[in-house]
């Protein structure tokens, strides 16, 4: 109890430091600017959806900001999302509870073995995910047959669609996970291991840290939760298919560089990420309401990384 | 006692050299090795199918080496100097779109409308050759750059340019393809055939020649692999390793320009999703070409020979009736394989 | 030739965030003059020559060449004006050519465009010839010896026809017959009247070659000797080292237990590094490694601690033989390590004090769940924070802002919390100010009066004698003499004359 407390005492330090105060005025900002050009933005319904569609990208983002702190790149977790995806789909028979199990099995697994390919191969992170994106991806098309698969299963579109005391599900898990994920990295040693790793991985070997296994298990957790948001989205859209993933690395990059992790790893909290997949889907949400088209939203995306690397790098390196 | 320990360590050293000599010959044996994966995939392809030897599809095999040979050319020295650029295929689509939409707005200048039909392009072609060539250019050196200056990580930069471009393809086009049926004569270059070999690998092959000789025999080459190789001694030689960061970049970015006017000419079209996937494509052939992700090793020979062996290699997967989604999975495993074939090498050497 | 030497440097004064690197230090050079610098590490050696080749500005004082003011401010202007170097650690191209790397950026050509890898390669040869090696000028630099870089780099030095020629401590890894080759080399330099700076660690023959040698000690220089003052090595040791060492002698009472080592290495050897080294370290003890760069201490030293991979012999904790492979090995067995370069190796500089101090300890510091009690971190942290006196406004503050004493402090502070039994130091007040310099040795000495082995590796002989027991002395990858604190031999101008002999 007195550790709950103590815990309790040094959340307003977290909120309170600049990064994450910095997030809370430009949210702020972004929804006033929103308001004004888009007058229904904070109706209930609109925001509903749009927080589902955040969490969705959001818990991607989560896994990738953990790979983030140790230092490495993960940009095979859009391909991770669909191979899961595919490979549970083929599982609908025995049951959507079954199929998704597998999911999240597999996306582990595949988490796995990027993180010991990279750790035990020696290949650099950026190459070795490069080359699984190429390779999961290929294999989900060859596991479909190209062809898409169709949801009328119940546990799916709960997930994707449905709510409790009108609190959309994917919301739910998405804070859930992420809150969770807080309290590993701050308050355990495994958490505080990862931030060491990437903060400087040679003192944290020489300081008995085990790096190898840190970052399996960092890739792991990637894989792991980009595979929990694939049935979720699947819900949404009703229908698994091969490339469900596709661009999700990006948004999940932008959104963990928004919410303030370092790009050379050991800075950052799961905090800002959160924060900053809100601003995020808030960006998006006025874009398409305000009648962009989606490909505009794409570009503003892609630049948006751009940018978004550019200044936070920058200011967080001062 | 010291005369003793400093005569082993040079016994050592002098069997170190002999030991290395031999990786000479081993090396020789790897300059070798692409050739030989070369015939056996001919003689793969024969038995696979009939056809495989009938000019049709050799030439077939060529028209697509060109394509992404091109690109492996441009690839090749962004990754020599130690960085990547992932926005190549994208840019193939941006470009000549972005070209075809900017000679319209000029020839509206002057009251032609280059489309008809809304979709089919009529004339203009010389403009619109011009501005991809000019567009993938800018597009590149944009990417050098944002590298450079800002200090970008390439991944970064040509990912979220990869991005940016599709979106902005998309939004120029509307998402509709765009034909050329009608413009006369800007099929050549993807169809003409001379004296039984395609036009556009004739261009692939000169494109090729030039690199090689500029790499391998001018300063300007050196420069290049100085500055993948060792930025600070490069830097401390008076070479200007930021100007010729950018440089590679906006060579692939012209390379990028030159491969899409030949797969929209032979198309006969454009639209916003072609030539997906392709920087994946260009990275695999550089990397199987010999040339390492740690900058300022590796030939353009072998990359030219390592896109060929790619060709016949997607050619020979086609004919067997498989399904193109294995291409990726292919090229992924080519990538990882390749890379930790490099790294045994690099372990062996660093032993000695 | 008209009076004005080549080169002179006047009051030339450079300062370092916390270090006076060179004190209005006066220098010259004349035409085929070869003159050496010695002094110990840190004298100043490396940032004068430094200057001179450009690599940085002097914060006061006047450069001359011919008597004309001249400004150097990066090595580009140092190569016009004729001044070459040849660096300690060789910057070449490692996948390009000897012939390549020679000629980076100054290529010849034939036909405008295209390189003339023939002439190159010609003339590759030549150099090569002059300085006496047979290097095969295709070979590529990656698959040369370290010596052969060394040649390479001085070959691209000289084709540059400079009119000075600095070698910065290049014989540290020379073999006696290459040295002799490199004093043949400087011979021939000096009749075709080129100056030459010389840097070197090897007195005695520095004695012979040099025309003029110019001593610096903390940034100042001390003394010179021209070659009829027939100088000797004592002497030149001597002021080198200047009065100081008397000073330290005073230090705690001398507790330890011989019964038992704490740890023993026996037959420990690593080809290329070091050979056959057998010591024992007690309980109680501060033992002391002393010799030159490149002698093999650090590797020793990184050995012990599983940084780097033994080839041969054991290492016994309290009489049990150990396996260590890596720096978890070793702390798991009571070592613990401070390496020479605590920003790259023991410390994480964007975490916070805390973390640095807690993080090799917190599988001790947690509860069932593996989470942490922020308060038993916290209070451990300030724990050492108060009794190593680290000055920090507070235990969250980032490692990157505290001074080099206090970030070693931290790096100390992790290994206590540990509670480790042997602690294994190499250079303990690098960087680090004279006040800190003395907190730190009073921190060595209370933790050996509580009873843990310490292995201390310095290149300052003053500092070994203030706080060791015992000193080993290495050369060329073996103990070569052992120095009891109890002896007469206790002192720096013997060691010295051992390390430099």
């Amino acid at each position: 109890m007195r550790n709950l407390k103590n815990i309790l005492r040094s959340l307003p330090n977290i909120v309170l430091s600049n990064n994450v105060f910095i997030l809370f005025i430009i949210l702020i900002f972004i929804l006033l600017i929103g308001k004004i050009f888009v007058p229904h933005i904070f109706k209930i319904i609109n925001v509903l959806n749009v927080l589902r569609i955040v969490s969705i990208i959001g818990l991607v983002a989560i896994g990738e900001t953990i790979v983030l702190l140790t230092g490495e790149f993960d940009i095979s977790v859009g391909s991770i999302m669909s191979l899961s995806l595919v490979i549970g789909g083929s599982f609908l028979g025995f049951g959507s509870i079954p199929a998704l199990l597998i999911t999240y099995l597999t996306g582990l697994t595949l988490g796995v073995i990027n993180g010991i390919a990279i750790t035990k191969g020696k290949v650099r992170s950026l190459i070795m995910t490069l080359g699984t994106l190429s390779i999961y991806g290929g294999l989900a098309s060859i596991v479909t047959r190209g062809k898409a698969i169709y949801l009328y299963g119940l546990p799916y579109l709960w997930l994707g669609r449905g709510s409790i005391f009108r609190i959309p599900i994917p919301v739910l898990i998405f804070f859930g996970i992420s809150l969770i994920c807080f309290f590993f990295l701050k308050f355990t040693s495994t958490g505080r291991y990862i931030y060491y790793t990437g903060a400087n991985e040679v003192a944290a070997w020489y300081s008995g840290v085990r790096i190898d296994n840190i970052k399996i298990l960092a890739f792991s957790l990637s894989g792991l939760f980009a595979a929990m948001a694939g049935p979720m989205f699947a819900g949404q859209t009703q229908r698994i298919t091969p490339i469900q993933g596709v661009g999700f690395e990006l948004s999940a990059f932008a959104i963990a560089f928004l919410g303030g992790i370092d790009l050379w790893g050991g800075k950052g909290s799961v905090i800002g990420v959160i924060i900053g997949a809100i601003i995020y889907g808030f960006l998006l949400n006025i874009l398409a309401l305000s009648g962009v088209g989606t490909y505009i939203e794409q570009v503003l995306k892609g630049l948006l990384l751009i940018v978004i690397v550019i200044i936070f790098q920058n200011i967080i390196r001062k | 006692m010291n005369l003793d320990s400093k005569n082993s360590i040079s016994q050592l050293l002098s069997s170190v050299r002999e030991i290395t000599k031999e990786n000479k010959f081993l090396d020789l044996i790897k300059k070798n090795i692409i050739v030989l994966i070369l015939i056996f995939l001919l003689v793969l392809g024969t038995l696979t199918s009939g056809t495989f030897l009938s000019l049709y599809n050799l030439q077939n095999i060529a028209i697509n080496v060109s394509i992404f040979g091109i690109l492996a050319i441009g690839q090749t020295l962004v990754l020599l100097t130690k960085q990547i650029d992932l926005s190549v295929g994208a840019n193939m689509a941006f470009s000549l779109i972005a070209a075809i939409k900017i000679t319209q707005i000029l020839m509206s200048q002057f009251g032609v409308n280059i489309i008809q039909e809304a979709n089919y392009v009529n004339s203009g072609m010389l403009t619109i050759i011009v501005f991809t060539i000019v567009v993938s250019n800018l597009i590149g050196l944009l990417n050098g750059i944002i590298t450079v200056k800002a200090k970008v990580p390439p991944l970064i930069t040509t990912l979220g340019m990869l991005y940016a471009l599709r979106g902005f393809a998309y939004v120029l086009s509307k998402g509709h393809p765009l034909y050329f049926t009608y413009l006369q004569g800007f099929n050549w270059l993807g169809t003409k055939i001379l004296f039984n070999v395609p036009v556009c690998f004739l261009f692939y092959l000169v494109i090729g020649i030039v690199g090689i000789l500029i790499l391998k025999y001018t300063k300007i080459g050196t420069k290049i692999y100085a500055t993948g190789g060792n930025e600070k001694a490069a830097i401390y030689s008076g070479i200007n390793s930021d100007l010729w960061r950018i440089i590679v970049y906006g060579v692939s970015g012209f390379c990028a320009g030159f491969a899409t006017l030949i797969y929209s000419s032979r198309l006969e079209s454009v639209e916003v999703a072609q030539a997906t996937g392709y920087e994946f494509i260009s990275v695999a052939i550089v990397v199987i070409g010999g040339t390492t992700l740690e900058g300022g090793r590796g030939r353009l020979f072998g990359t030219f020979l390592a896109a060929i062996i790619l060709g016949v290699v997607i050619n020979i997967i086609t004919l067997m009736g498989l399904i193109v989604w294995y291409q990726n999975i292919i090229i992924g495993i080519i990538i990882i394989s390749a890379v930790f074939a490099y790294i045994k090498g690099i372990r062996v050497k660093k032993r000695t | 030739m008209n009076n004005e030497p080549l080169l002179k440097l006047v009051e030339i004064s450079k300062t370092f965030p916390g270090v006076k690197a060179l004190r209005e230090v006066d220098f010259s050079v004349n035409y085929g003059e070869v003159v050496s610098v010695v002094g110990q590490n840190g004298a100043g050696k490396s940032t004068l020559v430094n200057i001179i080749g450009g690599i940085y500005t002097p914060d006061n004082g006047n450069i001359f060449i011919n008597g004309q003011k001249v400004r150097i401010s990066n090595p580009g202007i140092a190569e016009k004006l004729g001044i070459g170097m040849v660096h300690q650690e060789p910057t070449l191209v490692p996948m390009m050519t000897v012939s390549a790397n020679l000629f980076l950026n100054k290529e010849h050509l034939k036909n405008i465009f295209f390189l003339n890898f023939e002439k190159m390669k010609e003339e590759s040869n030549k150099i090569l010839d002059v300085l006496g090696f047979n290097i095969n000028p295709e070979t590529l630099v990656e698959n040369l010896s370290l010596v052969e870089r060394g040649v390479v780099e001085t070959a691209k030095a000289m084709l540059l026809n400079p009119r000075i020629l600095i070698f910065d401590e290049v014989t540290a890894t020379l073999g006696i017959s290459e040295v002799e080759r490199l004093f043949k080399l400087i011979q021939e330099l000096k009749s075709k009247g080129i100056a030459i700076i010389f840097i070197s660690h090897r007195l005695q023959e520095t004695i012979q070659i040099s025309d003029r040698i110019v001593v610096l000690r903390d940034g100042k220089k001390v003394g010179e000797f021209n070659r009829k003052d027939k100088v000797s090595l004592k002497g030149i040791i001597n002021l080198m080292i200047g009065e100081k060492v008397e000073e330290r002698k005073e230090r705690a009472k001398e507790i330890y237990i011989y019964d038992e080592p704490i740890l023993t290495v026996k037959n420990l050897s690593k080809i290329g590094y070091f050979k056959d080294i057998n010591f024992n370290l007690y309980k109680g003890e501060i033992l002391g490694f002393a010799g030159l760069k490149g002698a093999g201490i650090t590797e020793l030293l990184k050995t012990l601690y599983g940084t780097l991979i033994k080839d041969f012999g054991d290492v016994y904790l309290k009489n049990k033989k150990v396996i260590i492979q890596k720096p978890r090995d070793a702390i798991k067995n009571g070592i613990g390590m401070i390496t020479n370069d605590r920003q790259k190796e023991g410390l994480a500089l964007i975490r916070s004090i805390e973390e640095n101090i807690t993080i090799s300890s917190l599988d001790y510091l947690t509860n069932m769940f593996n989470f942490l009690k922020p308060n038993i971190l916290r209070r451990s942290a300030e724990r050492y924070i108060s009794t190593l006196d680290i000055k920090t406004t507070s235990l969250k503050q980032e490692a990157l802002y505290l001074s080099g004493g206090n970030q070693q402090k931290v790096v100390l502070a992790k290994l206590l919390l540990r509670g480790l039994d042997v602690i294994i130091v190499d250079e303990p007040t690098k960087g680090i100010d004279v006040k800190t310099k003395v907190v730190m040795h009073n921190l060595l000495i209370e933790l050996k009066e509580k009873g843990k082995g310490i292995i201390v590796a310095s290149p300052e002989i003053p500092e070994l004698l203030s706080i060791c027991d015992r000193i080993l002395i290495v050369a060329s990858g073996r103990i070569v003499k052992e120095v009891k604190r109890s002896t007469n031999l206790f002192n720096e101008s013997n060691i010295l004359e051992t390390m430099y002999s």
